[in-house]
């Protein structure tokens, strides 16, 4: 199942980067490009080759972990994927969080009060929640959080990463890795670049909270959206299933409504939970990049836009297979939670 | 419970004579068109959306000034200027102040309505014409044609829309159309899905079958036999989808994709002043809530849609 969609993810963005007008040469080497260079541009990069001889060697370095690198800087893509993955993952981990629970919280409290006052102002709530844009949402949070509430303890810092001044040395440098294995050094760079778990790991919980800190009005301004829906589906899952006739008899044999609620109701209730949070993460990646381009955070959203605007397609390409395969893993995960969640699946 | 309120909500078997004398028969029509006007949200929907449109069709005559003309003698990102809330009547009026390049915001929102709603309808139209071809070729002919098409879908919905809107918007170039046409691309997939779903299921029954013993090409029995009966599920996601296609290309603009300055689009005119929300919030205010209500207008229709042509959730 994964193995197709990569192949097909890796073909569209193979076959995107190749349909970029112009001459790559010119495109890449800019004015510098004469014909004995771009000559020797085409031979370095094999593009006298036919197409599919370019893909097939294509889909050998990506196998390897290589993804070429950038025209503009020609540093390696998967550094400055190890640079900027982890700042998008926390976002999205944060996002995520933050709308589940909230989503799952307002949901069933408008579920077990239907008609009531929190009930219309969840859905009236909701309504609104799907209909603005990231961008807007996140412009207005800065306007609240960080100049009308100033001068108040509800101020909360409108961008960046950690407060100016902050910095911690790379996990790389501190362990005295420079010579490991480069998947080795992927990897505990991509720990060093997550602000949270390096704060963490090296004990300066003081930056963790400043980072936590930092996250807050991003997270808000992401999970928003995925938050409404969630809400919505949790609120209808649950009323349908509170209608069925097995809480009704839950509840004549003398269970208390607790009981009925969370171990008859809520547990049938939380496939299409499930489903519809699996399917949030997809747009939370399309957000991401809205949001950090709004609260300039260094993520794979800025980095894919600058990319763009530089004409680096290199990292472009890089970017879009890795974040696509980001979404095609959790697409599984969340199928394969079901047979978790409901017996019969497990049973097929 | 629900067996018993479906097996209530089928029609009587009583004589025709007496039916007409004891109660009046509705058509569909006239049930789905009741159903839709007792709907508390498509009601707040429609009026919202017969406004935009309203708008959208005089905003000429309603628009003070030219909406990408810089006026002259004004500075630049000054707020609103409203004479019932006590601005000077000696000074005119800028409903929702001055932008950073001399022009009144709400002459540019007010044309912004006209954009957003021509795009929100041609790129879904464009969408569901191809995906509905699609999704019919599929669903119709089957076997590898179907596989093709919609293997080709399940690879496009495995990139975040966004991000492969982005990434056709860099091969195409920016700039309005090239936007539209991205946004458009991936929302192929979902109307190819649905409506092959519909045509698997349609064309089994034994209408279909009686017009194809008597003859009738496959073209006219899926014009007109299959396509009318599958068309419930695509008007109810079109509708919802022209929220999320304006939403789209408003992101798009913001990130410089999109609309190009002048053009009074509501996501490029938050785009130019984001880095002055502090001085200037109602630049970006402004805009904001106009993409905020027009998004919400296609989507509380939409929901009404849903509740009263799909008998599924009815019961429910």
């Amino acid at each position: 199942m994964l193995i197709p969609v990569l192949i097909g993810i890796l073909i569209v963005t193979f076959t995107l980067t190749r349909l970029i007008p112009g001459d790559a040469c010119v495109v890449m080497l800019g004015e510098k490009a004469t014909p004995e260079k771009c000559a020797a541009f085409r031979d370095r990069y094999g593009l006298n080759d036919s197409l599919p001889v370019q893909f097939v060697r294509y889909l050998g370095t990506v196998a390897q972990g290589d993804f070429g690198t950038s025209v503009r800087n020609g540093r390696y893509v998967t550094d400055i994927l190890a640079e900027r993955l982890p700042m998008t993952v926390e976002l999205a981990v944060a996002a995520m969080l933050f709308a589940t629970t909230f989503g799952v919280a307002l949901g069933v409290l408008s579920a077990i009060r239907h008609n009531s006052s929190v009930d219309v102002g969840t859905v009236i709530g909701a309504n609104i929640g799907v209909s603005i844009p990231v961008f807007v949402l996140g412009l207005l949070l800065a306007y609240i959080f960080a100049l009308l509430l100033k001068n108040t303890p509800f101020f909360i810092p409108p961008s960046g990463r950690l407060s100016p001044g902050i910095s911690m040395p790379s996990l790389v440098q501190l362990w005295g890795m420079e010579n490991s294995p480069g998947l080795v050094q992927f990897l505990v760079s991509l720990i060093s670049n997550s602000v949270i778990l390096h704060s963490i790991i090296i004990g300066r919980f003081d930056i963790t909270q400043d980072a936590l800190w930092h996250l807050i009005l991003p997270a808000v301004a992401l999970g928003t959206i995925p938050l409404a829906i969630i809400a919505r589906l949790t609120r209808s899952s649950l009323l349908d299933v509170l209608g069925q006739d097995y809480i009704r008899t839950a509840r004549a044999k003398g269970l208390k409504e607790r009981t009925t609620l969370w171990k008859h109701a809520f547990r049938s209730a939380l496939i299409p939970i499930v489903t519809i949070v699996g399917l949030q993460v997809g747009g939370l990646l399309s957000g991401a990049l809205l949001t950090e381009t709004v609260f300039a955070l260094p993520g794979v959203g800025t980095q894919i836009v600058t990319s763009i605007t530089a004409r680096d397609y290199p990292v472009l390409q890089g970017f879009v297979v890795v974040v696509a395969l980001m979404f095609a893993l959790v697409t599984i995960l969340v199928d394969m939670s079901y047979a978790f969640l409901d017996p019969r699946v497990r049973v097929q | 419970m629900s067996e018993v309120a479906t097996v209530k909500g089928e029609p009587l078997a009583v004589p025709a004579p007496m039916v007409k004398s004891a109660l009046k028969t509705r058509t569909p029509l006239e049930d789905t068109l009741r159903r839709l006007s007792r709907h508390r949200s498509f009601r707040v929907g429609i009026v919202l959306l017969a406004l935009i449109v309203l708008i959208a069709i005089f905003a000429e005559v309603l628009a003070p000034y030219d909406p990408t003309q810089p006026l002259r003698d004004v500075k630049p990102r000054t707020a609103p200027c409203i004479h019932l809330f006590g601005c000077p009547a000696d000074q005119p009026e800028h409903l929702m102040g001055i932008d950073g390049n001399s022009r009144d915001v709400y002459s540019r929102v007010l044309y912004g309505a006209r954009l957003s709603l021509e795009i929100g309808f041609t790129t879904t139209f464009f969408a569901i014409l191809i995906g509905t071809l699609l999704g019919a070729l599929g669903g119709y002919i089957g076997g590898w044609t179907d596989t093709g098409i919609m293997r080709g879908m399940d690879i496009l919905l495995a990139f975040p829309s966004l991000l492969l809107a982005i990434a056709i918007v860099a091969v195409l170039g920016p700039g309005l159309i090239n936007a539209l046409l991205a946004v458009a691309i991936v929302s192929i997939p979902i109307y190819a899905r649905l409506f092959r779903s519909s045509v698997l299921q349609i064309k089994e029954l034994e209408y279909v079958t009686a017009g194809r013993a008597i003859g009738d090409s496959s073209t006219r029995l899926l014009l007109r036999h299959i396509l009318p009966n599958a068309l419930t599920p695509i008007i109810v996601a079109g509708t919802l989808g022209i929220a999320t296609t304006i939403l789209e290309a408003a992101a798009l603009s913001f990130l410089g994709l999109g609309a190009q300055p002048p053009t009074p689009e509501w996501g490029s005119m938050i785009s130019a002043e984001r880095n002055l929300i502090f001085s200037a919030p109602h630049l970006i205010f402004f805009p904001g809530i106009a993409i905020v209500l027009t998004v919400l207008s296609f989507n509380l229709i939409g929901d009404g849609l849903r509740d009263a042509l799909d008998p599924r959730l009815r019961i429910g």
